[in-house]
């Protein structure tokens, strides 16, 4: 059993407050990631977590036993930095053995955890070298090992993946996916990536100005956000804002269009509507249905799907997600249509009133 | 492209040639010193001097007949080596705290820390032979290695403070997350990695404690002085005997100049270590 729950943690750093109470609780095997922009305090509750930071206020609880005092070396925990950090001057044999050592155990069984770790990872060629004559993916991959052969309670990977390039990246995060089945540990993970986020946690913590504005699973957090921030942070491209003001039954946009947001009252005076890109169409200027009209600035293709940038007049810029075979040059105006059976309502302090 | 091979190449030469005259210049002292120690001590009075002479041994002869070499060599080795390890011993733990555990007051320190390199020495002459004399420590090696490593300690402390800077926090961390005590920490990871700085730093201390002359001048006599006394011991009284002067000096220089050899590389790249970052 490994459960680990947090109480009401509050950090400042020279009377700056950082981590402003946060409450959560990482049940047993499970895959939590802490997710937000970078100086949002996802990091600081991790250190908190490990002992590496001294928490001002409140309670880190594991498996009930209150560890908020206890020493980095007596919480059963471990850690893969962003920046590795190996021992330069050891292999990775030693490196992975380390704190197997510093715990007194007897060879054999060093032996084995570290050629468990080794098989895991596919480490074996490695075990010789120092840590200087491997690249980057290995050495992240020496640095989970070093995390296994420990068999703590609970993993904690802080940016792992943000030192490597794009496609080792992505086979990284698969391991790390895989490895998370095999070992059937509690972890907790930091990123900003929210690709990482999304498909690695069995639940996401979104962390904002040193708090959680929401935790849940990742199609939960990104059908239903709480408020303006987490449907702003989840999604590639972003969420687009349009602000209207309700009018009866509909809303008016600042363009002058009404539109109507099926199933949303509309009593909230200002507003704000929230579409994401796939309920985006080009349409071709025949103005049925929730439509509006401006100038296609940018064009970005990705093969299978195009993200198409419009700048409608007094609204602000739009983003639609249209097909990979796409063919609208930048500079033409454009028609969008809206499908507002997707869309979300935010008042005027951000928070969601309304989901699809 | 081809056209500028030839520029390149002169340039280069001119670098070579322009570093072998540097380089001559320096070593100059040292290399005359050598070749008067060879010499007697009419060619070594002679004027314009002699680079050709027929070389003889009777300078070293005479010097080891009239004092007991081993006895000051034996004294330089105690009290520089006994400096560098305590200075050690204070810096390393020292220097941890600093680039680690840093305060508000921590630049501040370290610049007063260095400041004090900027006082005389002879401004505390007096009080710390008065010190020396009432602790019964005058004509001691263990005063000498006591003020051999405070005079360093401040140049050591800021070297040691530089590299441990350069390694990266994380591994530190990482190391107390596998579960290492601060002292574990320190002996098993910190040290180990900045083994180079550290051995430069030592190396530096030996250095400059064994050429040190101003202490060992003042505060011993013979039981525990070291070479810098002995070679001054034959420059005042006898008057300008320059060949024994110059064998006498060349004994002295040896050692340290035969382990700064060895080492220079280390030596070299560990006094730039810090600054080409």
């Amino acid at each position: 059993m490994s459960r680990l729950e947090i109480r009401s943690l509050r950090k400042s750093f020279e009377g700056v407050d950082v981590i402003k109470g946060i409450d959560l609780v990482v049940e047993d095997r499970e895959f939590c990631v802490f997710l937000g922009p970078s100086g949002c305090g996802k990091s600081t509750t991790l250190r908190l977590i490990a002992g590496l930071e001294e928490a001002d206020d409140g309670q880190i609880l594991l498996d009930q036993d209150d560890i908020t005092d206890r020493a980095v070396d007596k919480r059963d925990l471990a850690m893969v930095f962003q920046s590795y950090a190996l021992y330069p001057h050891m292999t990775v044999r030693e490196n992975m053995s380390f704190a197997l050592k510093l715990a007194k155990m007897d060879q054999r069984a060093i032996d084995e955890k570290v050629a468990r770790a080794t098989k895991i990872l596919a480490l074996q060629p490695y075990l010789e070298r120092k840590p200087s004559a491997l690249s980057g993916g290995q050495r992240q991959r020496v640095a989970i090992g070093r995390a296994i052969t420990r068999e703590p309670r609970v993993f904690l990977f802080d940016e792992p993946l943000s030192n490597l390039d794009a496609a080792l990246r992505a086979a990284t995060r698969l391991e790390i996916a895989r490895l998370h089945q095999e070992l059937n540990a509690t972890m907790i993970y930091v990123t900003h990536d929210q690709v990482e986020a999304m498909t690695l946690a069995d639940r996401i913590a979104i962390f904002s100005e040193g708090r959680i504005e929401q935790i849940g699973k990742p199609m939960e957090l990104y059908r239903r956000p709480v408020n303006r921030f987490v449907a702003g942070f989840l999604g590639m491209p972003r969420m687009n804002f349009l602000d209207a003001t309700a009018e009866g039954s509909a809303f008016r946009l600042r363009n002058g269009n009404a539109v109507t947001v099926p199933g949303a009252s509309s009593n909230a005076g200002a507003v704000t509507i929230g579409i994401r890109p796939e309920h985006l169409q080009v349409c071709d200027g025949d103005g049925t249905g929730e439509t509006v009209n401006g100038k296609l600035t940018v064009v970005e293709r990705l093969g299978s799907e195009t993200y198409a940038y419009v700048d409608v007049p007094q609204v602000g810029s739009i983003t639609v997600r249209a097909d990979g075979d796409f063919d609208r040059r930048a500079g033409r105006d454009i028609c969008i249509r809206l499908d507002l059976t997707h869309a979300h309502l935010f008042d005027a302090s951000g928070v969601a009133i309304h989901h699809p | 492209m081809t056209h500028k091979k030839p520029q390149r190449r002169l340039a280069r030469t001119i670098r070579a040639i322009a570093s072998w005259v540097v380089a001559l210049v320096v070593f100059f002292p040292i290399l005359w010193m050598l070749l008067t120690s060879f010499k007697s001590e009419l060619d070594a009075f002679s004027m314009p001097p002699h680079f050709l002479f027929k070389p003889t041994l009777e300078n070293y002869e005479q010097i080891l007949a009239r004092a007991n070499y081993l006895h000051y060599a034996w004294n330089s080795i105690v009290t520089a080596g006994g400096a560098t390890i305590l200075g050690m011993i204070v810096a390393v733990p020292a220097a941890y705290a600093f680039a680690y555990h840093p305060t508000k007051r921590t630049k501040d320190v370290l610049l007063w820390m260095l400041s004090t390199k900027m006082l005389p020495g002879v401004g505390v002459l007096v009080p710390i032979y008065l010190i020396c004399r009432d602790l019964n420590l005058l004509d001691s090696k263990t005063a000498l290695v006591v003020i051999f490593a405070l005079i360093n300690l401040p140049i050591m402390v800021w070297m040691i403070y530089t590299y441990f800077r350069d390694i990266p926090y994380d591994i530190l961390e990482a190391a107390r997350m596998d579960g290492a005590s601060t002292w574990q920490t320190m002996f098993r990871v910190l040290i180990p990695v900045s083994r180079g700085g550290l051995a430069s730093t030592a190396l530096l201390c030996l250095i400059l404690s064994w050429n040190e002359a101003f202490w060992s001048l003042n505060l011993t006599t013979t039981s525990a002085a070291p070479l810098t006394a002995l070679v001054a011991s034959f420059s005042s009284p006898e008057g300008l005997f320059w060949a024994k002067l110059s064998a006498v000096s060349t004994l002295a220089c040896a050692p340290i100049l035969v382990l700064g050899w060895l080492s220079q590389r280390q030596l070299v790249r560990g006094l730039t270590f810090g600054a080409v970052k």
